[in-house]
């Protein structure tokens, strides 16, 4: 016995299809913005920045041996580049 | 070490530790879930130990591991480099941020514009980077595990020299003043030598002492000294100032043992023994050192370590990649450069199988080197296809099951070479008068008037004939004329030529006469058949899509009349016997050349010329296609048409199947590959089609096949009898004796209909699917057979059932993967 489907299901379940197309298609043009964002030469050179600043400034701290109250600089630079990678692993 | 942990960090340094700490494990987390095959990979677990490692920077954690006294500095140690290997991780990416890769410039790249070879370089430099980075990083990590751990007891030893002096019952002050210098010797003694940056004290405070023990300050010596209530202190003026001591954390305060402990105290009471000696002491003292100059030292040797890597980094990738670039990417250049300008076909082709190619980036999985791969591997396809002996191949592959009768009768019927060969050895023949003519066609049936011609009813449905299961021997000679008929009109062929009803009945009819009565395969029926199985396959596999509606009226007409006249007997045994037909023609195929000749003899009739409606260069154009494919269906072409057709689909075939698929999908205006403009292509795939039906029979139901299979078989041993009759060895498969017919249909469909069908299913995969099931029941029917004559071969037919069954499925398989 054959089953026949019935023209409003197959009407919503096309219309369920195409909102799946669009969304997956916005989420895909989303991704590709953000893309070509990540790979601009302007981000990846704050980035670059950023690493070689985490990697070096804490041993700079300690070699140029400032006062406990300048701290607060380096602690803030620290955190906005932790806040800019964790951006960027996010967008990636 | 141990100093920095015992030092409370500021606030803001926890929270971006916790912060830190939060972000890595969310790196994870994401790497992981982004980028296959990284989790659980080297670089996964480096990015672990390297997450986990910030745990011991929070001070809540850090002031339980410096609480121990059972903690292995060099554990710590190496805790700390594996945080600083995390870090270094990110250099694979700092390297390829830098374009490291294009550091190496070379002009013979530029010079042969090799794109791909930037390509290449890329990815394998990205590759070779991220190997090296770990390469170094593992070694940075493991390195501090491998030496000996070194405690630093310098402080402690101080203090307990001075708490010895503490616990003297009669001293002076002159004791703790000899004792002071002493040790402040000592630290400007360490102090100048600058390969031991060691920290000095700054004060030294004893607790419960005499003020009278207490001495006064030296103006000769360089310390101070003050005391308070039952306290003492002493500064190192000459060595370091309290307030120099900038950073909170560079202070490290130290103090002797069992401080805190007073004697006859509750808590001594309280205590173990082991705790007597601190109770019973009569001083304690506390000192504090100051550690600047180690912690600088320590973040140089930090910031050394971090340049290191990147310095190894960069060096080694650099280095490595200009070596690949030399051995590898220039030679892989040239090679894809070359092979892009001379094999431009198959480099399209391949491209075709890889239609997303253009859009990946760098990073892809797919590379220019598996394109390169696919390449040589399709060139070295095509190179064996074309190099190589087809029947010499199919004997190869079926070594070790294929009999001596098999591999004669293969050479006698499959292979020009072999008979030409067979034509020369043959001994003079006596007889050759007596049996050398072949009769002329007896007339069966009185030519009827072609004027007056009307054709009568189709004696079957539209739809059986529309069918591969149509039986054409199911119908008498005469029935058969009117479902020819249908089939030239279905194409419209007779209306586009200007073709005569009645002229055409009067041709069909010609023809049918022109069919021998003796032999019981080659009829009027096996004329029929094929042209049936050809307009059967030509509108199944959508032929007319790229071929002209002259080329298919030639080749229907060549169908039908392809064995016109045909004796019963096969070319060899007329080249054997010497018949007027070998003469006549050289022994170069004599039945097609009759064939084709009866053919346009008939033709030269205008009564039943169906031809008559063609210009001059459409009659040279058809006549040259059915010349061909009727010449081309003598099976000592097959595996020369064979080894054509596999090369043709090798190089072409995706496009045709491409092609095919996309039209078959409603795309009208899909243009026609270049191949399939070139007449020469086309006519070799419509002579396939014709010698493909010529063959088809074991692709029939299995009804109509043994019905059929009936009749070639008395024709084969009829043969064998005149053979027999004329002193001549028999043929092989023309024995009635030793013949087995199982066996024999097994190996024709082993050896000839195999081989050539897998080549058609790939060009046509969808179109002839049932033919293909036909073949395996047809094949399986007879290894049934022929297991219940010979139950031992049970196991290899049952191998053998199965080996064409895959054989099948790959054909159609391989093109269903390039549709998709």
């Amino acid at each position: 016995m054959q089953m026949k489907v019935q023209p409003s299901t197959t009407a919503e379940s096309q219309g369920i299809k195409l909102a799946s197309h669009i969304k997956l298609a916005s989420q895909k043009r989303f991704k590709n913005r953000l893309s070509v964002f990540i790979d601009h030469w302007l981000v990846q050179t704050f980035l670059a920045f950023a690493l070689a600043a985490t990697l070096f400034l804490p041993d700079l701290w300690v070699i140029l041996n400032p006062s406990n109250d300048f701290d607060i600089l380096l602690n803030g630079f620290l955190l906005i580049f932790f806040v800019a990678f964790s951006c960027e692993i996010i967008v990636t | 070490m141990r100093n920095y942990c015992n030092v409370s960090s500021p606030r803001e340094m926890k929270c971006i530790i916790m912060f830190a700490f939060y972000h890595d494990n969310n790196y994870f987390a994401l790497r992981s879930y982004a980028k296959d095959g990284y989790f659980r990979s080297a670089f996964f677990w480096m990015d672990f130990v390297g997450t986990l490692s910030i745990i011991i920077d929070l001070t809540w954690a850090s002031s339980i591991v410096s609480g121990s006294e059972d903690v292995d500095p060099g554990a710590l140690k190496a805790a700390r480099v594996a945080k600083l290997g995390a870090k270094a991780g990110k250099l694979a990416k700092l390297t390829k941020l830098f374009k490291i890769f294009q550091l190496q410039t070379h002009n013979s790249v530029q010079e042969i514009k090799a794109a791909p070879a930037k390509k290449i370089s890329a990815k394998m430099g990205l590759l070779l980077s991220q190997r090296v980075a770990l390469l170094i990083m593992t070694i940075v990590m493991i390195n501090p595990l491998l030496t000996p751990s070194i405690t630093d007891y310098s402080a402690s030893g101080f203090l307990l020299s001075m708490d010895s002096v503490a616990q003297t019952d009669s001293f002076s002050a002159a004791d703790w003043e000899s004792a002071f210098l002493t040790f402040e010797d000592f630290y400007k003694v360490q102090k100048l030598d600058d390969s031991n940056n060691i920290d000095l004290p700054v004060w030294l405070t004893v607790w419960n002492i005499n003020q009278t023990n207490c001495p006064t300050q030296s103006d000769s010596a360089q310390w101070y000294t003050s005391s308070t209530g039952s306290s003492c202190l002493w500064s190192f003026e000459s060595l370091k100032k309290y307030s120099n001591i900038i950073r909170m954390e560079n202070r490290r305060y130290v103090s002797s043992p069992g401080n805190g402990y007073y004697a006859g105290g509750s808590r001594c009471s309280a205590r173990a023994p082991e705790f007597a000696y601190a109770c019973n002491k009569i001083h304690n003292i506390d000192a504090l050192f100051d550690s600047t100059e180690s912690a600088v030292e320590e973040s140089w040797m930090s910031i050394g370590i971090i340049c290191v890597v990147i310095v190894l980094l960069v060096g080694f990738t650099a280095t490595f990649n200009s070596a690949i670039d030399k051995l590898v990417v220039l030679p892989i250049s040239r090679i894809m450069d070359k092979l892009r300008t001379s094999a431009e076909v198959v480099l399209k082709s391949v491209e075709k199988i890889n239609p997303t190619e253009d859009n990946q980036d760098d990073e892809s999985e797919q590379s220019e080197a598996d394109i390169l791969e696919l390449m040589v591997n399709k060139l070295a396809r095509i190179v064996q296809k074309s190099m190589g002996n087809k029947i010499q191949d199919v004997l190869d592959e079926n070594e070790g099951q294929i009999d001596e009768s098999t591999t004669a009768w293969l050479s006698a019927n499959y292979n020009s070479d072999k008979i030409t060969k067979s034509v020369v050895s043959t001994p003079s023949l006596t007889k050759c008068d007596e049996v050398g003519t072949i009769e002329k066609p007896a007339s069966r049936v009185a030519v009827r008037d072609s004027k007056t011609f009307k054709r009568t009813a189709l004696p079957v449905s539209t739809d059986s004939i529309e069918s591969f299961e149509f039986d054409i021997l199911s119908l008498s000679e005469e029935h058969l004329e009117p479902v020819i008929q249908y089939m030239f009109e279905e194409n419209e062929l007779t209306r586009t030529f200007d073709v005569d009803l009645s002229v055409l009945g009067g041709f069909i009819h010609r023809v049918r006469e022109g069919y021998r009565l003796e032999p019981r395969y080659h009829s009027w029926h096996h004329g029929c058949d094929v042209m049936h199985t050809v307009y059967m396959m030509m509108k199944h596999t959508r032929v007319s899509e790229f071929t002209t509606k002259l080329e298919l009226f030639g080749s229907i007409i060549a169908a039908l009349a392809h064995d016109i006249g045909h004796p019963g007997v096969n070319n060899a045994f007329l080249v054997r016997t010497k018949d007027e037909l070998a003469l006549l023609h050289n022994d170069a195929s004599p039945l097609e050349n009759m064939h084709a000749a009866t053919l346009y003899e008939l033709l030269r009739d205008p009564a039943v010329n169906i031809l008559s409606g063609l210009d001059e260069e459409q009659w040279n154009s058809c006549r040259k296609q059915i010349l061909v494919c009727i010449i081309k269906t003598d099976m000592s072409f097959h595996f020369e048409t064979l080894k054509k057709l596999d090369m043709f689909e090798e190089v072409n075939g995706i496009f045709i199947t491409d092609f095919l698929s996309k039209r078959a999908g409603g795309e009208t205006d899909y243009p026609v590959p270049n191949c399939l403009i070139d007449p020469n292509n086309r006519l070799l795939l419509l002579e396939s089609i014709l010698h493909a039906a010529d063959l088809s029979n074991p692709l029939k139901p299995k009804a109509v096949y043994k019905k059929w299979v009936d009749r070639v078989t008395d024709e084969f041993f009829s043969q064998g009898d005149k053979e027999v009759e004329l002193g001549l060895p028999t043929s092989p498969m023309c024995n009635r004796e030793s013949t087995n017919i199982p066996k024999m249909q097994m190996g024709f469909i082993d050896f000839v209909i195999t081989p050539f069908y897998t080549t058609i299913f790939k060009l046509f995969p969808s179109d002839l699917i049932s033919m293909a099931n036909n073949l395996q029941e047809n094949y399986a029917y007879y290894a049934h057979l022929r297991i219940a004559e010979e139950p031992k071969e049970t196991a290899q037919l049952t191998e053998n059932i199965k080996k064409l069954h895959s054989k099948i499925q790959a054909a159609l398989n391989s093109a269903s993967i390039v549709n998709t």
